[in-house]
């Protein structure tokens, strides 16, 4: 099973922070608050979609290909997704 | 298949939607001149005779023209990143259901039912109702609501076309794109004046 990585409190959906990483070899932890980066804030949908557009040069067309869908869709995808970050950006900052 | 017939915009690339677009409004256009429809507006569509494959093509070149540039200008407008081609893909694509709707005056049935109806209201008494025909009620209030239908139809995919290239949401954008289409319709009334 795929685990994914909440990024809100399931009880309040405050935006949650990652208090310990740990090493899996020698069990060494980490403690501390660390905000989490603005791209896993965002669904993993939304990640892959990103992770799809890099690695496929950032080619809109290649990527309208390769989901079987229109370039404005795709183009429109990526529009919506470069908002909702510069609004997480926004809000982060605040 | 609910998405090709309601939205086809969103799955297939503009160069098979344009071709076949052209296409099909060709042929159309062909058969829209055998029921004698002339679609002399942007939302218009009048049974007259004689009417050549050269007065319908010619409609439905100008309509479509017509719907891109008005519809391109507002995209432009609202989001910058609009291109010409969707647009006219949206417009090309969604006037298709209307041109069926000429298929409807079989035997020139709404052309002289419609005729007669105007000649019964100018040849009636003052005063005096004139009478109707059930048959001919029957006829003409079907294919007003038939008519409608594919109006709505032909709107609704208009706007998922436009929606898709502007990436266009909320009511604002609605209102905007529907005043689009009663200025564009005014327009097309406007060049059809001279042309025709």
């Amino acid at each position: 099973m795929k685990v994914k990585l909440p990024s809100k409190c399931p009880s309040c959906e405050s935006l949650l922070s990652v208090t310990e990483l740990s090493c899996l070899d020698c069990n060494t932890k980490v403690s501390g608050t660390f905000a989490l980066p603005v791209l896993l804030q965002i669904p993993a949908e939304d990640q892959q979609f990103i992770l799809d557009f890099f690695i496929s040069s950032g080619s809109l067309k290649e990527m309208a290909t390769q989901m079987g869908k229109s370039y404005p869709t795709v183009r429109n995808k990526l529009d919506d997704i470069i908002e909702q970050i510069k609004n997480l950006k926004n809000s982060t900052s605040l | 298949m609910k998405k090709i017939i309601f939205n086809p915009f969103e799955q297939f690339s503009e160069r098979p939607l344009i071709l076949f677009g052209i296409a099909v409004t060709i042929v159309l256009s062909m058969t829209g001149a055998f029921f004698n429809a002339r679609f002399d507006g942007v939302l218009d569509l009048h049974f007259s005779t004689p009417t050549f494959f050269i007065n319908t093509l010619t409609d439905n070149a100008v309509n479509v023209v017509i719907l891109s540039i008005a519809l391109f200008t507002l995209g432009k407008i609202r989001n910058s990143k609009t291109r010409f081609i969707d647009i006219f893909t949206a417009s090309l694509i969604a006037r298709i259901p209307y041109y069926f709707l000429s298929f409807f005056n079989w035997n020139n049935v709404v052309l002289l039912e419609s005729e007669k109806l105007l000649q019964q209201f100018m040849t009636a008494q003052p005063n005096a109702a004139p009478q109707f025909e059930s048959s001919q009620m029957l006829i003409l209030v079907a294919f007003a609501l038939v008519s409608m239908l594919f109006l709505a139809w032909f709107i609704y995919l208009l706007y998922q076309g436009y929606k898709l290239a502007t990436n266009a949401k909320g009511a604002v954008e609605i209102v905007l794109f529907g005043v689009t289409i009663l200025i564009a319709e005014a327009f097309s009334k406007f060049i059809f004046y001279f042309i025709n």
